[in-house]
């Protein structure tokens, strides 16, 4: 059904050659695709925690029933917390390991800067969904951002951007929700995208 | 490199591989329905301080639930703003003494009992419970 092997839309993720170099373990350690890994399963938990979290007054509520009445909900919430540890962990290991390898070199520069941008993302997404547990620290953690952010010229409409209208005690906020649900989200997942194309445009790294 | 026999090739292992994703896959199948089924057919209940409790004879609604209450002969009784046709939220309209419903235009007179259009059951009560200092409404199973 459809087309074989390498030519159907599965196959084609499976490279035509491989360089023997490649197939080292200590070339990559496999960073970049357990950062991806974890970046999939905190797609697929966060959706699943979509269908039950309330940002604003309700977070830390709508966390709490999650994590006790809902069946598997603790373990779903564990998950996309863990996941989330582990992608800020590997992505930053995986920039340690191109520096060791001297991969950002040319022709390399463009896919290096959106690494370095991924980065940025991934751990702005860390602290954002911190703030949506919607606990005291919570609070304070969206405390200190908001006035970080006022320091800036014009930071006070920045500040509402970013943030909504916080409370001392709850950082989760709409704002912040839809920041870190569509916004952050959508575009790491892009960037990823587009990260994977440019290496497999040179040539490739390991074989999927 | 040389090839050992013993050893599995590369297309064994993603096929492997791709057994063990369709197995995972499938095993959090009921995991996940669970999760997602888990508020299916929840009863709605409500609660309202005693001190708040406006002591009228009239139905009056409990903040934006469907749940309204009056005091009857007998205490505190409420009724389920749910018309029995198809389901549209009703109110009590006290000017005519009625319960509208904006659906289909069926009408219930005060306890309930329809009077007009297509729905043809009563209304249904909501059961009443007071506990420490609050009264708790919740949908009759």
């Amino acid at each position: 059904m459809g087309k074989q092997g390498n030519n159907s839309f599965t196959g084609h993720i499976r490279p035509r050659q491989i360089r023997a170099g490649a197939l080292r373990l200590r070339a990559t350690f496999c960073l970049g695709g357990f950062s991806f890994l974890a970046f999939i399963v905190l797609t697929i938990t966060g959706v699943l925690l979509l269908f039950y979290y309330q940002p604003g007054d309700r977070a830390f509520a709508s966390l709490s029933e999650i994590n006790s009445v809902l069946p598997y909900g603790g373990f779903v919430r564990s998950l996309h917390f863990w996941a989330g540890q582990m992608m800020v962990i590997s992505v930053f290991l995986h920039m340690v390991r191109v520096v060791w390898s001297r991969a950002y070199r040319p022709l390399r520069e463009l896919n290096w800067i959106t690494g370095v941008v991924l980065f940025g993302l991934t751990v702005i997404l860390d602290y954002s969904g911190y703030l949506l547990r919607g606990g005291q620290e919570s609070g304070a953690a969206a405390t200190v951002g908001q006035a970080l952010f006022t320091s800036l010229p014009e930071g006070q409409a920045l500040a509402t951007v970013f943030f909504g209208q916080p409370s001392p005690l709850n950082g989760s906020t709409l704002n912040m929700f839809v920041w870190h649900v569509f916004i952050l989200a959508g575009a790491v997942g892009f960037l990823q995208m587009f990260h994977f194309w440019r290496i497999r445009r040179g040539g490739g790294v390991r074989p999927l | 490199m040389t090839i050992d026999q013993s050893l599995y090739t590369r297309r064994q292992v993603l096929s492997l591989g791709r057994k063990t994703l369709l197995v995972l896959g499938v095993g959090c199948l009921y995991p996940v329905s669970r999760y997602l089924r888990a508020k299916e057919n929840s009863l709605a209940v409500a609660r309202i301080a005693s001190s708040e409790m406006p002591l009228k004879t009239n139905w009056q609604r409990l903040g934006q639930t469907r749940f309204w209450l009056r005091q009857g002969t007998d205490g505190v009784e409420a009724m389920w703003a749910s018309c029995t046709h198809l389901g549209c939220e009703v109110s009590y309209d006290s000017v005519q003494d009625q319960w509208l419903c904006p659906c289909h235009g069926s009408r219930f007179d005060r306890d309930g009992q329809p009077v007009f259009g297509p729905a043809i059951s009563p209304l249904v009560r909501a059961e009443v419970k007071e506990k420490d200092g609050f009264y708790l409404t919740s949908q009759k199973v």
